[in-house]
């Protein structure tokens, strides 16, 4: 089954195509990334496929169940771009928030034990959100979407503004909730698309301009590495990079 | 159980923020405190305790409206609305996951009021048993004002707009002087508003006045029902 199949699926902010037309599917068990510069529409085809926004037209099926209804909801959790946490509420507390929407009180704080340890959240299990440094906080609100166990994970833009030994960090635990969950990452940060993919879409304007694991987009540009590949990609679809 | 949950996380994030508690509890009790001094010195009908006490146990709950708006506004700027957004939760399970907390915060409130009204004369009596309830409802109308204010405004907004109706709940209500005294128009247009009636409604409670009762808390519901249907309403364009 596809965990994602999209049919034209467009978003119009008044004069903007903010996602224009994608048509796109993900298999079950992929790293999907998109790839983009600020304003290429990431964040606005996530949040119509966790169903925070209605598409202007076209739809979405994510294991076969339309976006346009409910029923996909229940497989699908998302981390914001933004650090949705709790900010007065203890890591802790803000897991078993989460695991109680889904779970009764029991499977709630095993759940929450074990993503406590899964997140290496230990030391700071009980300490109040908004006194967690970026890394954490950023791992907290990961580890909120991870807890409900969805078959189908989005990550916006997971390491933005983090320092790279918190980023390299979050890559490990992102590799290992490949095991686990289908998950869709943005991410304007080409070796990150690199590092973690098993598939890239390239967007700008709205549009996914190329598609293919990183080798793949590589060959496609005849350059020698993704950075380089990725520019190319860009420039032949009209001009700078924006 | 949703709604509980949520109620749990908001009653946390409220009593956790120290501003709760001043403008709860602590900047109330001084004012009651204050005038009841005042009142010793240069005694004023109005600010007897038996008037006193009603007026300020109101005054206290309009601050619901507030921590109800800060609280919508700043979980939709981080974003931990829209998370929640996506998951099962509806839009009951939101409305009234912001009503329980705050309503619980509303009888507190209103206890100490009494409480220390007690200390400075106010005869302890069942009927406050009454008047607290009463004060339950009026929380309810200022929670709902308050998801509409958060639903609408953003974070930065959203305080100075609150306490812009914590103003005109007061000047209205006829807590800090008599609004027979000021006019006519004044009059009528605190009696078409549901403020003055809160207080009438709290003040006839304790003195077991059973229809003067009923016809204020009558306007204070009505009112409540208005403004549950606008947030639910806003609340759900929100969720969109
Ligand atoms: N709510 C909105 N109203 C109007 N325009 C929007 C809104 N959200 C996003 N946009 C616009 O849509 C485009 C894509 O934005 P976004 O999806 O956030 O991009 P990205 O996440 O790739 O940086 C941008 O031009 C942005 O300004
Ligand atoms: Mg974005």
């Amino acid at each position: 089954m596809k965990a994602i199949k999209c049919e034209n699926l467009t978003k119009k902010f008044k004069n903007i195509n903010a996602v224009d037309g994608l048509n796109f599917e993900v298999e079950e068990g992929e790293l999907f990334s998109l790839l983009g510069t600020n304003g290429a529409g990431k964040s606005t085809t996530i949040k119509m496929l966790c169903g925070l926004l209605k598409p202007t037209s076209g739809d979405a099926k994510i294991f076969d169940e339309s976006i346009l209804k409910e029923e996909f909801k229940k497989f699908v959790a998302v981390s914001p771009q933004e650090t949705a946490v709790a900010k007065n509420l203890t890591v802790k507390e803000n897991l078993l928030f989460m695991a109680k929407i889904y779970f009764d009180k029991t499977k709630a704080e095993e759940k929450t034990k074990e993503i406590i340890k899964e997140f290496s959240l230990e030391k700071v299990e009980n300490q109040r959100a908004k006194t967690l440094s970026g890394g954490y906080q950023r791992r907290l609100s990961i580890a909120m979407a991870v807890i409900s166990e969805p078959k189908l994970l989005f990550l916006d833009e997971p390491t933005l503004g983090l320092d790279v030994i918190s980023m390299h960090e979050l890559w490990d635990t992102i590799t290992n909730l490949k095991k686990k969950s289908t998950i869709i990452l943005t991410t304007h940060y080409m070796k990150e698309a690199e590092k973690l993919s098993d598939k890239i879409a390239i967007m700008k304007n709205g549009k996914i301009i190329a598609l293919g694991t990183a080798d793949e987009l590589i060959k496609l540009s005849r350059k020698s590495d993704f950075e380089e590949a990725f520019i190319e990609i860009s420039k032949e679809n009209g001009g700078d990079i924006r | 159980m949703k709604t509980l949950n949520f109620a749990n996380r908001n009653l946390k994030e409220l009593i956790r923020d120290p501003i709760t508690i001043i403008f709860a509890i602590i900047f109330p009790e001084c004012l009651l405190v204050l005038m009841s001094f005042i009142n010793r010195n240069i005694p004023i009908d109005l600010f007897s305790i038996e008037k006193l006490s009603p007026g300020i146990a109101f005054f206290g709950l309009s601050f619901l409206s507030m921590f109800t708006a800060i609280n919508i506004s700043s979980d939709m700027e981080t974003s931990f609305l829209t998370r929640l957004f996506s998951t099962t939760m509806k839009a009951r399970n939101f409305i009234f996951g912001y009503v329980l907390p705050n309503v619980l915060i509303g009888i507190v409130q209103t206890l100490i009021c009494f409480a220390s009204s007690i200390a400075f004369g106010l005869k302890a009596q069942v009927s406050l048993v009454g008047a607290v309830a009463v004060s339950a409802v009026c929380s309810v109308l200022f929670v709902s004002i308050g998801i509409c204010l958060g639903c609408v405004l953003s974070n930065k907004a959203s305080g100075g707009v609150s306490s812009i109706v914590i103003q005109l709940s007061a000047w209205l209500s006829g807590i800090w002087f008599d609004i027979k005294l000021v006019g006519n128009v004044y009059q009528k247009i605190c009696e078409v508003l549901p403020f003055y009636h809160g207080v009438e409604a709290i003040k006839a409670a304790i003195n077991l006045d059973l229809s003067a009762t009923i016809s204020n808390l009558l306007w204070i519901i009505g009112y409540t029902i208005i403004f549950m249907i606008i947030s639910t309403l806003l609340f759900k364009k929100k969720m969109k």
